[in-house]
This record gives structure tokens, sequence and C-alpha cells, in this order.
């Protein structure tokens, strides 16, 4: 293990850590639910079923395609028969409906017969390829942001990167997946930041840890290959953040509007490693993820793997959890949705559900007027001021709120978290987001009018001046035309004369004569 | 089910807090100055608190606010303390009162409240009374006698007798005076030796005690750290300067850190993070000139003391400052 020195980050802030209540219990497989329900249209795009409503699927089976966006195939997680799709609740923040598929488990599990075999020898397939299958396993990121891996690993490929970086930090209190996956299976974080590294290119790996979590560095260090860095880093919120990381292990700053793959560098989190290893190895797809289920006194607490669709409350209720009077929050206290809807399904971007209360997330207090005091500013990872930024939302002042790096916030919440004015700061910036993007697409529409407007008009000029310049030249033709007739009214031929006597006197006189008219 | 949106952790601090932990942290400078000044300076602290309290629910009522919560914040009484604390300890009841009732009325709620008053309501209402009232507002007890007794200061207070019998220059008053006479600093009354350790033990006391409360906020982070550094700075350094060319017309550092407002203003009054910069390095220079602006004024100004002047003309300049000073967004050029 290298034991370099770190180059830290702006701001963060020192948060309870919540990760002992899961982190005790090995990790445990939850069994089927009777019904799935998987979400079509996935955070950052779309999908087209592949099947209809009365369908038997097999596990494995290919249950949608990617049509819009940056998205994933989906596959049934289980066997069964698909029964329906619906319109239901989702795990956003809006409380948006998603359209689901739905599938009734028949318990059996059978496992599809066309699925990809079985691959022994991972590290041997070309990149190409390796991207090719990790595409096909609708592998995407398990951090939260749910983006395609095949995607980041193609783009990273193409642009050439040097280092990849694992994130095995939890990036905030109670979610301990990464954590309990690191301590119960390193090796396939290893074998999966090999072919991970493989598949883009990178020839340097590092795997990053916070310092607090020592059972999964001792998995890690006895896990790791030489080519792996390990890497510890202090637990100070939000040390687990892409760019924080980045930050904090390289010293590297990555703009707001840039992507580590600028700096040849590349991202992923531990989970993701471990499902890349996971599927080539196996030859499924990706069918389940690590849930870390946390709450205070929580016996049941602890990390699950679970099958993509099965609803958390159906999870709880198997688990025995009293969830009922409690805040359900998919994600961490800081950056976690409550769950409007306790039937949401598990998904690629569930890593924690968290039962939380009053008594664990402090009551709500009066919210006051900004004094200005700049906690705020002093915590905030992106070194913006969001006192500031504050007042400019109130006044919606687009100008000023560009000026001071609104679209460079990451939404972590320090600011919010540390505010003794209790100001919903970081719910005031999302929607100051949210207009600040809408002024763009209304000042880019209202460019594009203007301009086909524009066009238009020089169209229509350039038509005028056509049309113009070719009836001058029809009137000039006519009124040469006339001219020479009035000359030769007469007869041709003697126009013909008229013009060779005209010639002539024209040769012997002066050139400035007026004998050629 | 309850429902929030992220963070979903709430703070665990407040603003009350905040304002009560300034207040405690003003406490032991605050007896200090009791037990030099007399009654006198109790008496101005309930005067103060009193009009502070009636003034904020006054305004509140009259802006059609709930009263409660704003009343709960402690912030009028923060203000009403530390203009209580500018103020000479015998006053006649009723400019304690009005200075007050002027800086929560007119400084604070006209913008607005509490997070929208451009200027420190303490010193405007300071301010305000001094320009208004010169000849009251710059006597205070001399130290040489023993403080006014209760019944004297009540006289006082209440309008009954002039105050007369034990009026006494403070050190920067001696200070400017003699200085404006031509005597050379070192030959005062006072001795003001090598960095000032035979200085008027009155005022040093008061300082350091204000220092101590002030290195109590900043353990705890109650204050930012610039701008009490800046003042200190700002201060002490063209101060020592000047003490270095010409020790004959200028105090030295040490005198000026520990005498009048210094302490109090470089760690209650331009810490008032509402009328103050609010960037790190714009806290800085804010404190800086509040600083230097207090060394000018005392060294060439009308007023004996300028921390007021200071701390008013600076919060003018925040706006600016903090426009100057944004700092570099993480990951940007």
């Amino acid at each position: 293990m290298t034991d370099d020195a770190l180059f830290g980050f702006p701001g963060g802030l020192e948060l309870p850590d919540w990760k002992h209540w899961s982190t005790g219990a090995p990790l445990r497989t939850l069994p089927l639910p009777p019904e799935l329900v998987i979400p079509l249209d996935q955070p950052n795009g779309r999908s087209r079923l592949l099947m209809e409503p009365g369908d038997a699927v097999h596990r494995g089976q290919p249950l949608a395609q990617p049509e819009e966006g940056w998205a994933v195939p989906l596959f049934a997680p289980s066997s069964g028969t698909l029964t329906a799709v619906e319109w239901r609740l989702s795990a956003h923040a809006d409380g948006r409906r998603l359209r689901c598929a739905v599938i009734r488990c028949d318990g059996e599990d059978r496992p599809w017969p066309g699925q990809a075999a079985p691959c022994d020898e991972p590290l041997a397939l070309e990149p190409r390829d390796l991207r090719q299958r990790i595409r096909a396993a609708g592998v995407c990121g398990l951090g939260g942001a749910v983006f395609p891996t095949a995607e980041k690993l193609e783009a990273a490929a193409e642009q050439g990167v040097h280092t990849l970086i694992i994130n095995g930090i939890g990036c905030e209190p109670c979610i301990s997946c990464d954590d309990r996956l690191l301590r119960d299976h390193a090796d396939a974080v290893v074998e999966g930041a090999l072919l991970l590294a493989r598949a883009c290119g990178a020839d340097r790996i590092l795997l990053a840890i916070e310092n607090e979590q020592t059972e999964a560095l001792a998995a890690a260090t006895q896990a790791a290959a030489s080519a792996i860095e390990l890497r510890t880093v202090p637990a100070r919120y939000p040390s687990g953040g892409e760019r924080q990381l980045i930050s904090n292990l390289l010293g590297q700053g990555i703009a707001a509007d840039g992507l580590p793959i600028d700096q040849g560098l590349l991202c992923q989190n531990a989970g993701t490693a471990a499902a890349v290893w996971q599927s080539l190895h196996s030859g499924e797809p990706l069918l389940d993820r690590i849930v870390t289920l946390a709450g205070p006194d929580l016996p049941q607490a602890g990390n699950y793997r679970v099958r993509f669709g099965t609803p958390v409350d159906w999870m709880l209720d198997y688990l025995d959890v009293r969830w009922q009077e409690r805040m359900l929050i998919q994600g961490g206290p800081m950056m976690g949705v409550a769950l409007q809807d306790p039937r949401c399904p598990v998904t690629a971007a569930t890593n924690c559900v968290l039962l939380a209360d009053a008594d664990l997330l402090g009551e709500d207090g009066e919210q006051r007027a900004c004094i200005r005091c700049g906690d705020c500013a002093a915590v905030c990872p992106v070194r913006l001021l969001p006192q500031q930024l504050h007042w400019y939302a109130g006044d919606h002042d687009h100008d000023a709120l560009r000026e001071h790096g609104l679209m460079a916030c990451i939404e972590c919440g320090a600011c919010a978290v540390v505010c003794p004015s209790r100001i919903p700061l970081v719910r005031e910036f999302r929607e100051a987001k949210a207009e600040l993007v809408s002024a763009d697409l209304e000042q880019d529409r209202a460019r594009r009018a203007r301009a086909r407007f524009e066009a238009r008009e020089a169209r229509l000029q350039r038509k005028r001046e056509q049309q113009e310049a070719r009836r001058r030249a029809k009137r000039d033709a006519l009124r040469k035309a006339g001219e020479e007739t009035d000359g030769t009214r007469q007869d041709p031929r003697k126009a013909a004369i008229a013009a060779a006597l005209a010639r002539r006197r024209r040769k012997q006189s002066d050139p400035g004569g007026d004998g050629g008219e | 089910m309850m429902q929030s949106a992220a963070p979903h952790l709430r703070p665990r601090h407040d603003v009350p807090r905040l304002m009560r932990s300034v207040l405690l942290a003003l406490i032991p400078g605050t007896l200090a100055m009791v037990w030099l000044f007399g009654w006198g300076v109790l008496l101005n602290i309930l005067l103060c608190g009193a009009t502070a309290l009636a003034t904020e629910a006054l305004m509140l009522r009259l802006r059609g606010r709930p009263i409660a919560p704003a009343l709960g914040d402690h912030s009028a009484l923060l203000a009403a303390l530390l203009l209580a604390l500018c103020l000479p300890p015998l006053l006649p009841w009723w400019m304690p009162v009005l200075g007050t009732f002027f800086a929560l009325a007119l400084g604070k709620h006209l913008y607005g409240g509490l997070g929208f008053n451009p200027f420190n309501p303490a010193m405007l209402g300071y301010v305000f009374l001094l320009v208004s009232f010169p000849g009251s507002m710059v006597l205070w007890p001399s130290p040489d006698l023993a403080p006014p007794g209760l019944l004297q200061t009540l006289a006082v207070g209440s309008g009954m007798t002039a105050f007369d019998m034990v009026s006494g220059a403070t050190p920067l008053d001696g200070l400017k005076t003699a200085l404006a006479a031509g005597q050379p600093v070192a030959a005062q009354r006072n001795g003001f030796g090598p960095f000032s350790l035979h200085q008027e033990p009155d005022w040093l006391l008061i300082n350091a005690l204000f220092l101590l409360g002030g290195l109590y906020l900043l353990r705890h982070r109650m204050v930012a750290w610039q701008i009490p550094l800046g003042v200190l700075l700002g201060l002490g350094l063209p101060a020592f300067a000047a003490w270095l060319i010409a020790p004959d017309q200028f105090a030295d550092p040490l005198f000026h850190l520990f005498a009048g407002g210094a302490m109090l203003g470089a760690f209650f009054v331009a810490t008032d993070p509402v009328s103050a910069s609010t960037t790190p390095l714009g806290r800085l220079y804010y404190g800086l000139g509040i600083g230097i602006l207090v060394w000018v004024i005392r060294s060439w100004g009308g007023y004996p003391e300028g921390v007021a002047f200071a701390v008013l003309l600076m919060n003018l300049a925040a706006p600016l400052l903090d426009r100057l000073c944004r700092p570099r967004i993480a990951g940007q050029g």
C-alpha cells in the first residue's frame, strides 16, 4: 500500500458516521419477492420494452433495450410472467411517475437459455470485446449516478485515459454497501478493476478507501494485485464525490463543465467494478445490487444483495422492519431521496434504504433570514459562496448566479446542513438551476428564431435583389433592343449596311465620336 | 410518513444559539466595566436592553411580522449590549433609550430586519448619539476616583443632577489632548512605557477580558477569524511603524490594541456578519480597513476613539470587497 500525501479538497465537513449500524453483519441475499417492478425510464435515458404483457420471462432475458439518451439494456431479474406495463411512483424527489414493467415471479428463478457463456479468462479478452460485453450485460454505475459503464469506457478508450480510480468510499453517512462489498468480496472488486482498466486502456489503478474502513482496507490489501495502488482518504464529507476524490488523490481540479476523462482519468465505483467482474465471469447480466439497510436501533440493519425490481416495502416487511412511522430515504441523509411511495422498487441507484426520524436527523427549525455568517462557504467543496447565491437566487438575478458559479454546485448539501438560519439552500439552488437552464433554452430558442427570421429576411432581400437585377437586365435588354430597332427600323439588311458604314466611319474619325450610336 | 428534500440532516446550531454564545462571551468584559465604572454601566445595559426588546416588538408589529421568533433570536439584545458597552456610564436615561431606538428602528428594521441591515445597528446608534450629544458622550468617570455609587448613578440617570464632579478623560482622550498641547507621549501621566506595561490598568483589563471572550468565540468558530485578525493587524502594524519612527508623537501598538474599544470592536462589533464582508479574503481586508481607520482616526481625527466610524465606513465597503474577493471556484482556471 502506498501512502502518498493527499492533496485535500476545499471545504467539506465532518458528519456522524452511522456506518457501524450496517457493517457488522456479512452480506446476505434477500429472497425473491412475488412481484418485480422494473422502471423502463432510467435516470439518464429511456428504454423500449421488447415484450408484450403476458409473455413468459426467464432470469437474465432481455426485457428492454436502450431507446433514448444514456440507457442500459434491462433484463428480467427472475423468471415468471410479464403481467403489465404501468405508471408507478418512483424514487424521485419530485415524485415523478415512471413506466414500469411488472413481472410476477414464478419463484423458480430459471435462467434464460440464450444468455452469454461464462468467461473464465475475461482478462484475456480484447478491450473492445470487453466493452461490448459490459454493454451487453447492462452494467451501469452503482455509486448513484447510474450512468452506463460501457459508454464511459468507450469515451475513455477513445480519448485515452491513463488512470482508473476505483471509488470505495461510502459517499455519505449510513451507506456501507461498498465497505461491506470490499470486506466480503475484495477480490471481485480487484478483478473488476483490472478488467475496467483493460477495457479503457488505463495503466494505473487507484483504489480509494476511507481511513476508518480498516477491515475493508485489510481485505483490499490482501486481494489487491500489484497493479493496484490503495489509497486511504480521511472521512470528510463529501470525500467520496468524484471531483473531490480526484482533487484529493491527484491534486487536479475538474472544471464544472468538464469531465475527468478530459484529464485522462476515469472514476468507477467499487460496486461497479465488482458487477463487471461478476457479469463477465458468470455470463449473466446485471440483475441485482447490494443495498444497505440503515437506521438507528434497527437490528436488521445490514447489507443485502437485492434483485432489481424488489419493492422496498416488501423488503422491509420481509425483514420484519417496522417502517410505517419512519421516514424512508433512498440513499443517505445528505443527498438521498425521500421515498414518497414505499412500494418503489430497488434499482441500480438504490445504494441504501435509510429509516430515519426526527431524533436522527434533527428537528425542523424555524427558517430565518440569512445573516451572512459564511459557514456555508466554509464547507462548500466547490468553493462557491452559497450566502451570495441565496441572495441572487431570491432576486432571480441570472447573470450574478452564473457569475457566481451556480451551475458548478454539486448539491452535496453541506451548506444547508451548517446553515444556522436553516435556509433550504440546496432546494433554492436546484430551483435556480432549473430556472437558468430554462432561461438558456428560452434564449436559445429566441436566438434560433431570430436567426431564422434574419435568414428569411436575407433570403427575401436576396430574392428581391435578384428579381430587381433580372428586371433591370430585361429592361436594359429591351431598351437596347428598342434603340437598336429604332436605328434599323426598315430592314435588317439596311441596318447591317448602316452598321458597317458606321464602323468604317468610326475607324476613320476619332474613337470618341458618336458613330457607334 | 415524514417528507423532506435533501439534505435530510438538519443543522445542529442556529442563530439564537449563535447570538447567545456571543452574549456569553461578552460577560467577562462587561463585568469588569461594571466593576470599574460603577452602576452606570449596568443601568445603560438595562435601559438599552429593555428599549431594544420594546423597539423590536413594536417594529415587527408595525411590519406585520411574527414577533416571538425574532425576539427569540437575541440579536436585538446583542445590539443593545454592544451599544450600552460603548456608552459613558453616566448619561441621562433618555440617551441610551433614544440611541437604542434609533439603532433598531432605523438601523435595522427600516432596512428589513435582521440580515438586511447594511450598517452595524449598535454603531449606528452610538454614532447617532455621539454626533447629537458630543458633550455628554465623551464624559467618562475619572479612573482616579471611586466609581459613582448607585444613588448618584440613579440621580444622573434620571436627569435630576448633572454629571460634573467625577468626569475625567479616557487614556485615548488624554493622549489626544496631551499631544495637541505639545507634550510628548512619554511625558504623560500614565506613563506609556515601552509596550505600555503601565498603561491605564482599567482599560487594559477591560480589553484583555474582551480579548478572552473573543478567543472563546474563535475557538468555537462563532466568528470569522479573518475579521478580528485583520482589525488587530490593521491597528497594530501602522501604530508599530509610526511608533518606531516617531515615538514622541505616536502611542505604541500595545497601547492602541488595549485602549478604548479595540478588542470589543475587533471581536464583537466588526464581526457582526450581516454588515461585514462575507468572503474569506474580503473579511481580512474588511478587518484591516477597520483597524487602519481606527488608528488614523485616533491619530488625526476629531474624536478620540474611531471604532464606530471605522466599522460604519467599512460596512459601506463590504459589498465591493465581496465582489472583488470572490474565491476561485474549484476546478476552474
